[in-house]
Protein backbone atom coordinates (compact mmCIF):
# COMPACT_ATOMS: atom_id res chain seq x y z
CA UNK A 1 0.00 0.00 0.00
CA UNK A 2 1.12 3.50 -0.76
CA UNK A 3 0.84 4.68 2.84
CA UNK A 4 3.03 1.83 4.06
CA UNK A 5 5.61 2.60 1.38
CA UNK A 6 5.67 6.28 2.30
CA UNK A 7 6.14 5.39 5.98
CA UNK A 8 8.89 2.93 5.12
CA UNK A 9 10.79 5.64 3.21
CA UNK A 10 10.52 7.92 6.22
CA UNK A 11 11.84 5.44 8.79
CA UNK A 12 15.22 7.22 9.25
CA UNK A 13 13.37 10.51 9.79
CA UNK A 14 10.90 8.91 12.17
CA UNK A 15 13.76 7.49 14.27
CA UNK A 16 14.68 11.08 15.06
CA UNK A 17 11.44 11.28 17.05
CA UNK A 18 12.55 8.54 19.42
CA UNK A 19 14.49 10.74 21.91
CA UNK A 20 11.54 13.13 22.09
CA UNK A 21 9.09 10.30 22.79
CA UNK A 22 11.36 8.80 25.46
CA UNK A 23 11.76 12.19 27.12
CA UNK A 24 7.99 12.61 27.00
CA UNK A 25 7.42 9.20 28.60
CA UNK A 26 9.96 9.88 31.37
CA UNK A 27 8.61 13.37 32.06
CA UNK A 28 5.08 11.93 32.18
CA UNK A 29 5.99 9.19 34.62
CA UNK A 30 7.84 11.62 36.87
CA UNK A 31 4.66 13.73 36.83
CA UNK A 32 6.66 16.85 36.00
CA UNK A 33 3.84 18.64 34.28
CA UNK A 34 0.19 17.88 34.84
CA UNK A 35 -0.75 18.55 31.18
CA UNK A 36 1.76 15.93 30.10
CA UNK A 37 0.73 12.37 30.93
CA UNK A 38 3.14 9.58 29.87
CA UNK A 39 3.28 8.97 26.12
CA UNK A 40 2.09 5.38 26.49
CA UNK A 41 -1.00 6.56 28.37
CA UNK A 42 -1.72 9.00 25.55
CA UNK A 43 -1.32 6.21 23.00
CA UNK A 44 -3.76 3.94 24.81
CA UNK A 45 -6.21 6.83 25.16
CA UNK A 46 -5.82 7.38 21.43
CA UNK A 47 -6.49 3.73 20.64
CA UNK A 48 -9.55 3.87 22.87
CA UNK A 49 -10.83 6.93 21.01
CA UNK A 50 -10.34 5.31 17.62
CA UNK A 51 -11.77 1.88 18.59
CA UNK A 52 -14.56 3.40 20.63
CA UNK A 53 -15.86 5.18 17.52
CA UNK A 54 -15.38 8.71 18.82
CA UNK A 55 -12.43 9.76 16.71
CA UNK A 56 -13.51 8.72 13.22
CA UNK A 57 -16.90 10.52 12.94
CA UNK A 58 -15.33 13.73 14.22
CA UNK A 59 -12.32 13.26 11.98
CA UNK A 60 -14.65 12.78 9.00
CA UNK A 61 -16.41 16.03 9.85
CA UNK A 62 -13.14 17.92 10.02
CA UNK A 63 -11.95 16.28 6.82
CA UNK A 64 -15.13 17.33 5.03
CA UNK A 65 -14.73 21.04 5.83
CA UNK A 66 -11.03 20.71 5.05
CA UNK A 67 -11.59 19.23 1.60
CA UNK A 68 -14.50 21.52 0.71
CA UNK A 69 -12.64 24.61 1.83
CA UNK A 70 -9.38 23.44 0.30
CA UNK A 71 -10.96 22.78 -3.08
CA UNK A 72 -12.67 26.18 -3.16
CA UNK A 73 -9.45 27.89 -2.09
CA UNK A 74 -7.25 26.07 -4.62
CA UNK A 75 -9.60 26.65 -7.56
CA UNK A 76 -10.14 30.33 -6.82
CA UNK A 77 -6.51 30.90 -5.81
CA UNK A 78 -5.15 29.39 -9.02
CA UNK A 79 -7.61 31.40 -11.09
CA UNK A 80 -6.78 34.68 -9.37
CA UNK A 81 -3.04 34.00 -9.49
CA UNK A 82 -3.30 33.28 -13.20
CA UNK A 83 -5.41 36.38 -13.81
CA UNK A 84 -3.01 38.60 -11.90
CA UNK A 85 0.04 37.22 -13.68
CA UNK A 86 -1.46 37.50 -17.18
CA UNK A 87 -3.58 40.64 -17.09
CA UNK A 88 -2.17 43.96 -15.93
CA UNK A 89 -5.56 45.27 -14.88
CA UNK A 90 -6.37 42.28 -12.68
CA UNK A 91 -2.91 42.59 -11.16
CA UNK A 92 -3.21 46.22 -10.14
CA UNK A 93 -6.73 45.61 -8.83
CA UNK A 94 -5.98 42.70 -6.52
CA UNK A 95 -2.34 43.25 -5.61
CA UNK A 96 -3.08 45.28 -2.50
CA UNK A 97 -5.81 42.91 -1.23
CA UNK A 98 -3.52 39.93 -1.43
CA UNK A 99 -0.81 41.78 0.45
CA UNK A 100 -3.23 42.89 3.14
CA UNK A 101 -4.83 39.51 3.66
CA UNK A 102 -1.54 37.65 3.55
CA UNK A 103 -0.32 39.56 6.56
CA UNK A 104 -3.66 39.78 8.39
CA UNK A 105 -4.19 36.88 10.83
CA UNK A 106 -7.15 34.72 9.84
CA UNK A 107 -8.11 34.40 13.51
CA UNK A 108 -8.91 38.11 13.49
CA UNK A 109 -11.36 37.59 10.64
CA UNK A 110 -13.18 34.65 12.21
CA UNK A 111 -15.66 36.85 14.15
CA UNK A 112 -16.55 38.52 10.86
CA UNK A 113 -17.14 35.09 9.32
CA UNK A 114 -19.45 34.15 12.20
CA UNK A 115 -21.50 37.27 11.54
CA UNK A 116 -21.60 36.45 7.83
CA UNK A 117 -22.33 32.73 7.98
CA UNK A 118 -23.72 32.29 11.48
CA UNK A 119 -22.40 29.55 13.76
CA UNK A 120 -22.68 27.01 10.95
CA UNK A 121 -20.41 24.54 9.18
CA UNK A 122 -20.15 27.10 6.35
CA UNK A 123 -18.29 29.42 8.70
CA UNK A 124 -15.73 26.66 9.33
CA UNK A 125 -15.37 26.04 5.59
CA UNK A 126 -14.89 29.79 5.13
CA UNK A 127 -12.11 29.75 7.75
CA UNK A 128 -10.35 27.00 5.78
CA UNK A 129 -10.81 28.91 2.51
CA UNK A 130 -9.29 32.06 3.97
CA UNK A 131 -6.40 30.13 5.51
CA UNK A 132 -5.47 28.40 2.26
CA UNK A 133 -6.47 30.91 -0.42
CA UNK A 134 -3.62 33.39 -0.14
CA UNK A 135 -0.69 31.05 -0.07
CA UNK A 136 -2.08 29.30 -3.18
CA UNK A 137 -2.71 32.64 -4.92
CA UNK A 138 0.70 34.11 -4.16
CA UNK A 139 2.54 31.03 -5.39
CA UNK A 140 0.39 30.68 -8.51
CA UNK A 141 0.93 34.38 -9.22
CA UNK A 142 4.71 34.17 -9.09
CA UNK A 143 4.66 30.79 -10.88
CA UNK A 144 2.74 32.18 -13.85
CA UNK A 145 4.68 35.43 -13.70
CA UNK A 146 8.13 33.91 -14.05
CA UNK A 147 7.41 31.89 -17.18
CA UNK A 148 10.18 32.31 -19.76
CA UNK A 149 9.31 35.38 -21.85
CA UNK A 150 10.75 33.87 -25.02
CA UNK A 151 8.38 30.89 -24.77
CA UNK A 152 5.39 33.23 -24.43
CA UNK A 153 6.65 35.23 -27.40
CA UNK A 154 6.98 31.97 -29.33
CA UNK A 155 3.39 30.99 -28.53
CA UNK A 156 2.18 34.44 -29.56
CA UNK A 157 4.17 34.39 -32.80
CA UNK A 158 2.41 31.18 -33.82
CA UNK A 159 -0.89 32.77 -32.80
CA UNK A 160 -1.67 30.18 -30.14
CA UNK A 161 -4.94 30.83 -28.33
CA UNK A 162 -4.83 31.80 -24.66
CA UNK A 163 -6.15 28.33 -23.82
CA UNK A 164 -3.41 26.55 -25.77
CA UNK A 165 -0.78 28.87 -24.28
CA UNK A 166 -2.12 28.02 -20.83
CA UNK A 167 -2.06 24.29 -21.49
CA UNK A 168 1.25 24.02 -23.33
CA UNK A 169 3.33 26.85 -21.86
CA UNK A 170 1.96 28.45 -18.69
CA UNK A 171 0.74 25.43 -16.74
CA UNK A 172 3.79 23.18 -17.22
CA UNK A 173 6.11 26.11 -16.52
CA UNK A 174 4.29 27.18 -13.38
CA UNK A 175 3.55 23.67 -12.11
CA UNK A 176 6.29 23.49 -9.43
CA UNK A 177 5.09 26.66 -7.74
CA UNK A 178 1.41 25.75 -8.14
CA UNK A 179 2.14 22.53 -6.26
CA UNK A 180 4.25 24.32 -3.65
CA UNK A 181 1.34 26.64 -2.94
CA UNK A 182 -0.99 23.69 -2.50
CA UNK A 183 1.46 21.81 -0.28
CA UNK A 184 1.85 24.84 2.01
CA UNK A 185 -1.93 25.09 1.91
CA UNK A 186 -2.37 21.63 3.46
CA UNK A 187 -0.87 22.66 6.79
CA UNK A 188 -2.87 25.86 6.78
CA UNK A 189 -6.04 23.96 5.97
CA UNK A 190 -5.65 21.74 9.04
CA UNK A 191 -4.90 24.81 11.07
CA UNK A 192 -7.93 26.66 9.77
CA UNK A 193 -10.33 23.72 10.12
CA UNK A 194 -9.40 22.85 13.71
CA UNK A 195 -9.26 26.49 14.68
CA UNK A 196 -12.65 27.18 13.14
CA UNK A 197 -14.19 24.20 14.91
CA UNK A 198 -12.79 25.32 18.26
CA UNK A 199 -13.96 28.86 17.87
CA UNK A 200 -17.20 28.63 15.95
CA UNK A 201 -19.11 25.40 16.45
CA UNK A 202 -17.35 22.90 18.75
CA UNK A 203 -17.59 20.05 16.25
CA UNK A 204 -15.02 17.73 14.70
CA UNK A 205 -11.50 17.44 16.04
CA UNK A 206 -11.41 21.05 17.17
CA UNK A 207 -14.56 20.37 19.15
CA UNK A 208 -12.95 17.32 20.79
CA UNK A 209 -9.91 19.37 21.73
CA UNK A 210 -12.06 22.01 23.40
CA UNK A 211 -14.16 19.35 25.16
CA UNK A 212 -11.26 17.37 26.60
CA UNK A 213 -9.42 20.57 27.46
CA UNK A 214 -12.33 21.81 29.55
CA UNK A 215 -12.60 18.40 31.24
CA UNK A 216 -8.87 18.36 32.02
CA UNK A 217 -8.80 14.95 30.25
CA UNK A 218 -5.20 15.36 29.16
CA UNK A 219 -4.62 11.81 27.93
CA UNK A 220 -7.47 12.19 25.47
CA UNK A 221 -6.62 15.79 24.67
CA UNK A 222 -3.01 14.93 23.82
CA UNK A 223 -4.17 11.88 21.87
CA UNK A 224 -6.38 14.03 19.63
CA UNK A 225 -3.56 16.53 19.12
CA UNK A 226 -1.16 13.73 18.18
CA UNK A 227 -3.70 12.26 15.77
CA UNK A 228 -4.22 15.67 14.14
CA UNK A 229 -0.48 16.11 13.75
CA UNK A 230 -0.09 12.60 12.30
CA UNK A 231 -2.82 13.10 9.69
CA UNK A 232 -1.47 16.54 8.81
CA UNK A 233 2.10 15.39 8.35
CA UNK A 234 0.92 12.23 6.56
CA UNK A 235 -1.13 14.27 4.08
CA UNK A 236 1.87 16.46 3.33
CA UNK A 237 4.05 13.39 2.75
CA UNK A 238 1.48 11.87 0.42
CA UNK A 239 1.16 15.17 -1.44
CA UNK A 240 4.95 15.36 -1.84
CA UNK A 241 4.83 11.99 -3.60
CA UNK A 242 2.06 13.19 -5.90
CA UNK A 243 4.11 16.32 -6.52
CA UNK A 244 7.24 14.39 -7.50
CA UNK A 245 5.22 12.13 -9.77
CA UNK A 246 3.55 15.07 -11.51
CA UNK A 247 6.80 16.98 -11.94
CA UNK A 248 8.52 13.96 -13.42
CA UNK A 249 5.58 13.54 -15.78
CA UNK A 250 5.14 17.12 -16.96
CA UNK A 251 8.31 18.93 -16.16
CA UNK A 252 11.94 18.39 -16.51
CA UNK A 253 11.65 15.12 -18.33
CA UNK A 254 14.13 12.28 -18.53
CA UNK A 255 16.98 12.55 -21.00
CA UNK A 256 15.69 9.56 -22.92
CA UNK A 257 12.59 9.23 -24.94
CA UNK A 258 9.40 8.43 -23.13
CA UNK A 259 8.26 5.13 -24.60
CA UNK B 1 4.89 44.24 -39.67
CA UNK B 2 2.57 44.82 -36.74
CA UNK B 3 1.31 41.46 -35.52
CA UNK B 4 1.92 37.74 -36.01
CA UNK B 5 0.42 36.25 -39.12
CA UNK B 6 0.03 32.80 -40.67
CA UNK B 7 2.17 33.80 -43.65
CA UNK B 8 5.35 34.19 -41.63
CA UNK B 9 7.17 32.15 -39.03
CA UNK B 10 9.91 32.93 -36.57
CA UNK B 11 13.11 31.13 -35.61
CA UNK B 12 14.33 32.27 -32.19
CA UNK B 13 17.81 33.11 -30.97
CA UNK B 14 17.58 30.84 -27.94
CA UNK B 15 15.45 28.25 -29.78
CA UNK B 16 12.37 28.78 -27.55
CA UNK B 17 11.55 25.07 -27.40
CA UNK B 18 9.11 23.80 -24.78
CA UNK B 19 11.32 21.75 -22.42
CA UNK B 20 8.37 19.63 -21.25
CA UNK B 21 7.24 18.67 -24.74
CA UNK B 22 8.80 16.08 -27.03
CA UNK B 23 10.58 17.08 -30.22
CA UNK B 24 7.52 16.00 -32.20
CA UNK B 25 5.11 18.04 -30.07
CA UNK B 26 7.39 21.06 -30.32
CA UNK B 27 7.45 20.90 -34.11
CA UNK B 28 3.68 20.35 -34.21
CA UNK B 29 2.95 23.37 -32.01
CA UNK B 30 2.12 25.85 -34.84
CA UNK B 31 -0.28 23.27 -36.31
CA UNK B 32 -1.87 22.76 -32.91
CA UNK B 33 -2.33 26.53 -32.70
CA UNK B 34 -4.10 26.41 -36.06
CA UNK B 35 -6.39 23.62 -34.87
CA UNK B 36 -5.02 20.92 -37.18
CA UNK B 37 -6.08 17.37 -36.23
CA UNK B 38 -3.70 15.31 -34.14
CA UNK B 39 -2.99 12.59 -36.73
CA UNK B 40 -2.35 15.20 -39.41
CA UNK B 41 -0.08 17.12 -37.04
CA UNK B 42 2.01 14.03 -36.37
CA UNK B 43 2.32 13.31 -40.05
CA UNK B 44 3.41 16.83 -41.06
CA UNK B 45 5.76 17.23 -38.10
CA UNK B 46 7.41 13.88 -38.81
CA UNK B 47 7.95 14.93 -42.43
CA UNK B 48 9.61 18.16 -41.36
CA UNK B 49 11.85 16.38 -38.87
CA UNK B 50 13.02 14.19 -41.73
CA UNK B 51 13.75 17.30 -43.77
CA UNK B 52 16.02 18.76 -41.07
CA UNK B 53 17.70 15.40 -40.51
CA UNK B 54 16.18 14.51 -37.16
CA UNK B 55 14.53 11.22 -38.04
CA UNK B 56 14.19 9.02 -34.99
CA UNK B 57 14.31 11.86 -32.46
CA UNK B 58 10.52 12.40 -32.36
CA UNK B 59 10.11 11.15 -28.78
CA UNK B 60 13.15 12.93 -27.34
CA UNK B 61 12.95 15.97 -25.09
CA UNK B 62 14.94 19.08 -26.07
CA UNK B 63 17.45 18.73 -23.19
CA UNK B 64 18.66 15.47 -24.73
CA UNK B 65 19.70 17.26 -27.95
CA UNK B 66 22.76 19.37 -28.77
CA UNK B 67 22.37 23.08 -29.52
CA UNK B 68 22.55 22.54 -33.25
CA UNK B 69 19.91 19.83 -33.11
CA UNK B 70 17.68 22.00 -30.94
CA UNK B 71 17.82 24.79 -33.47
CA UNK B 72 16.98 22.32 -36.22
CA UNK B 73 13.85 21.53 -34.22
CA UNK B 74 13.20 25.28 -34.12
CA UNK B 75 13.67 25.46 -37.87
CA UNK B 76 11.34 22.51 -38.47
CA UNK B 77 8.73 24.15 -36.25
CA UNK B 78 8.96 27.37 -38.25
CA UNK B 79 8.61 25.54 -41.56
CA UNK B 80 5.83 23.13 -40.56
CA UNK B 81 2.97 25.54 -41.23
CA UNK B 82 4.35 26.43 -44.68
CA UNK B 83 4.91 30.17 -44.17
CA UNK B 84 5.83 32.44 -47.10
CA UNK B 85 8.46 34.29 -45.13
CA UNK B 86 10.88 32.92 -42.57
CA UNK B 87 12.06 35.37 -39.91
CA UNK B 88 15.31 34.38 -38.27
CA UNK B 89 16.57 36.44 -35.33
CA UNK B 90 20.25 35.57 -34.89
CA UNK B 91 19.27 31.91 -35.07
CA UNK B 92 22.80 30.55 -34.95
CA UNK B 93 24.13 33.10 -32.46
CA UNK B 94 23.94 30.68 -29.53
CA UNK B 95 25.86 27.93 -31.35
CA UNK B 96 29.60 27.24 -31.40
CA UNK B 97 31.55 28.27 -34.50
CA UNK B 98 31.77 24.83 -36.11
CA UNK B 99 28.11 23.99 -35.57
CA UNK B 100 27.28 27.42 -36.85
CA UNK B 101 28.95 26.96 -40.25
CA UNK B 102 27.40 23.51 -40.47
CA UNK B 103 23.93 24.96 -39.80
CA UNK B 104 24.51 27.66 -42.43
CA UNK B 105 25.09 24.97 -45.05
CA UNK B 106 22.00 23.07 -43.81
CA UNK B 107 19.96 26.24 -44.16
CA UNK B 108 21.24 26.81 -47.70
CA UNK B 109 20.28 23.25 -48.62
CA UNK B 110 16.80 23.63 -47.14
CA UNK B 111 16.39 26.96 -48.84
CA UNK B 112 17.39 25.53 -52.20
CA UNK B 113 14.42 23.12 -52.04
CA UNK B 114 11.74 25.85 -52.10
CA UNK B 115 13.49 29.24 -52.24
CA UNK B 116 11.37 30.89 -49.56
CA UNK B 117 12.09 34.47 -48.56
CA UNK B 118 14.21 34.53 -45.42
CA UNK B 119 14.86 37.62 -43.32
CA UNK B 120 17.94 36.79 -41.30
CA UNK B 121 19.34 39.03 -38.58
CA UNK B 122 22.98 38.46 -37.71
CA UNK B 123 26.03 40.12 -36.19
CA UNK B 124 28.37 38.04 -38.32
CA UNK B 125 29.55 39.66 -41.55
CA UNK B 126 30.73 36.31 -42.87
CA UNK B 127 27.31 34.76 -42.23
CA UNK B 128 25.54 37.66 -43.92
CA UNK B 129 27.65 37.57 -47.06
CA UNK B 130 27.66 33.79 -47.23
CA UNK B 131 23.88 33.33 -47.04
CA UNK B 132 22.35 36.39 -48.66
CA UNK B 133 21.17 37.78 -51.94
CA UNK B 134 20.74 41.15 -50.33
CA UNK B 135 22.52 42.52 -47.27
CA UNK B 136 20.97 45.42 -45.36
CA UNK B 137 23.45 47.21 -43.11
CA UNK B 138 21.76 48.86 -40.13
CA UNK B 139 22.91 51.81 -38.06
CA UNK B 140 23.24 51.41 -34.31
CA UNK B 141 20.64 53.20 -32.14
CA UNK B 142 18.33 54.06 -33.70
CA UNK B 143 18.36 51.06 -36.03
CA UNK B 144 17.97 52.55 -39.48
CA UNK B 145 18.95 51.22 -42.87
CA UNK B 146 22.43 52.48 -43.72
CA UNK B 147 22.98 50.65 -46.97
CA UNK B 148 21.51 47.86 -49.08
CA UNK B 149 23.99 45.67 -50.95
CA UNK B 150 23.11 43.09 -53.58
CA UNK B 151 25.25 39.98 -53.72
CA UNK B 152 26.87 39.01 -57.01
CA UNK B 153 27.82 35.54 -55.73
CA UNK B 154 26.39 32.53 -57.59
CA UNK B 155 24.24 29.81 -56.09
CA UNK B 156 24.44 27.11 -54.97
CA UNK B 157 27.18 28.19 -52.60
CA UNK B 158 29.69 26.05 -50.79
CA UNK B 159 32.29 26.90 -48.15
CA UNK B 160 34.86 27.66 -50.89
CA UNK B 161 32.88 30.72 -51.95
CA UNK B 162 34.58 32.46 -49.03
CA UNK B 163 37.81 32.54 -51.11
CA UNK B 164 36.05 34.22 -54.02
CA UNK B 165 37.38 37.80 -54.51
CA UNK B 166 33.79 39.08 -54.72
CA UNK B 167 33.09 37.58 -51.27
CA UNK B 168 36.22 39.13 -49.80
CA UNK B 169 35.46 42.48 -51.37
CA UNK B 170 31.84 42.56 -50.12
CA UNK B 171 32.77 41.44 -46.61
CA UNK B 172 35.52 44.05 -46.47
CA UNK B 173 33.14 46.77 -47.59
CA UNK B 174 30.62 45.89 -44.87
CA UNK B 175 33.36 45.69 -42.24
CA UNK B 176 34.64 49.17 -43.06
CA UNK B 177 31.15 50.60 -43.15
CA UNK B 178 30.22 49.08 -39.80
CA UNK B 179 33.35 50.31 -38.09
CA UNK B 180 32.64 53.84 -39.30
CA UNK B 181 29.07 53.57 -38.02
CA UNK B 182 30.14 52.24 -34.66
CA UNK B 183 32.74 54.93 -34.14
CA UNK B 184 29.86 57.33 -33.48
CA UNK B 185 28.39 55.00 -30.84
CA UNK B 186 31.07 52.77 -29.38
CA UNK B 187 28.84 50.90 -26.91
CA UNK B 188 26.48 49.61 -29.49
CA UNK B 189 26.54 46.69 -31.84
CA UNK B 190 25.61 47.52 -35.37
CA UNK B 191 23.55 44.83 -36.98
CA UNK B 192 23.09 43.33 -40.36
CA UNK B 193 19.79 42.19 -41.72
CA UNK B 194 20.04 39.97 -44.72
CA UNK B 195 17.74 38.45 -47.20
Amino acid sequence: MLLVRVLYQRIPGLLGLLPLLIAWEVAGRLDLLFVLPPFTAVVSAGIELVVGGIFLPNFAGTLRSLLTGGTIAVLSGLTLGYGMARFRRVESMFDIYVDILLSAPVSAIVPVLVVLFGTSPSAIVATVVLSVFFVVTINAYSGFKQVDKELLEMARSYRASEFLTLRRVLLPAALPLLLTGMRLGIGRAFNGAVFGEMLILLVGLGGLIMLYGSQFAFERLDAVIVLVVITGVGSIWLFERLERWLLARYQYQPTEARK
Amino acid sequence: MVRPGPDRAMVFQHFALLPWATVLDNVAFPLEAQGVQKSKRRELATDLLGLVGLNGFEGFYPVALSGGMQQRVGLARALVARPDVLLMDEPFGALDALTRTFMQDELLKLWASDEKTVVFVTHSIDEAVYLSDKVVVMTPRPGRVAEVLTSTLDRPRTADVRDDPRFVEMAGHIRRELSTLMMGDPDSQAGIATE
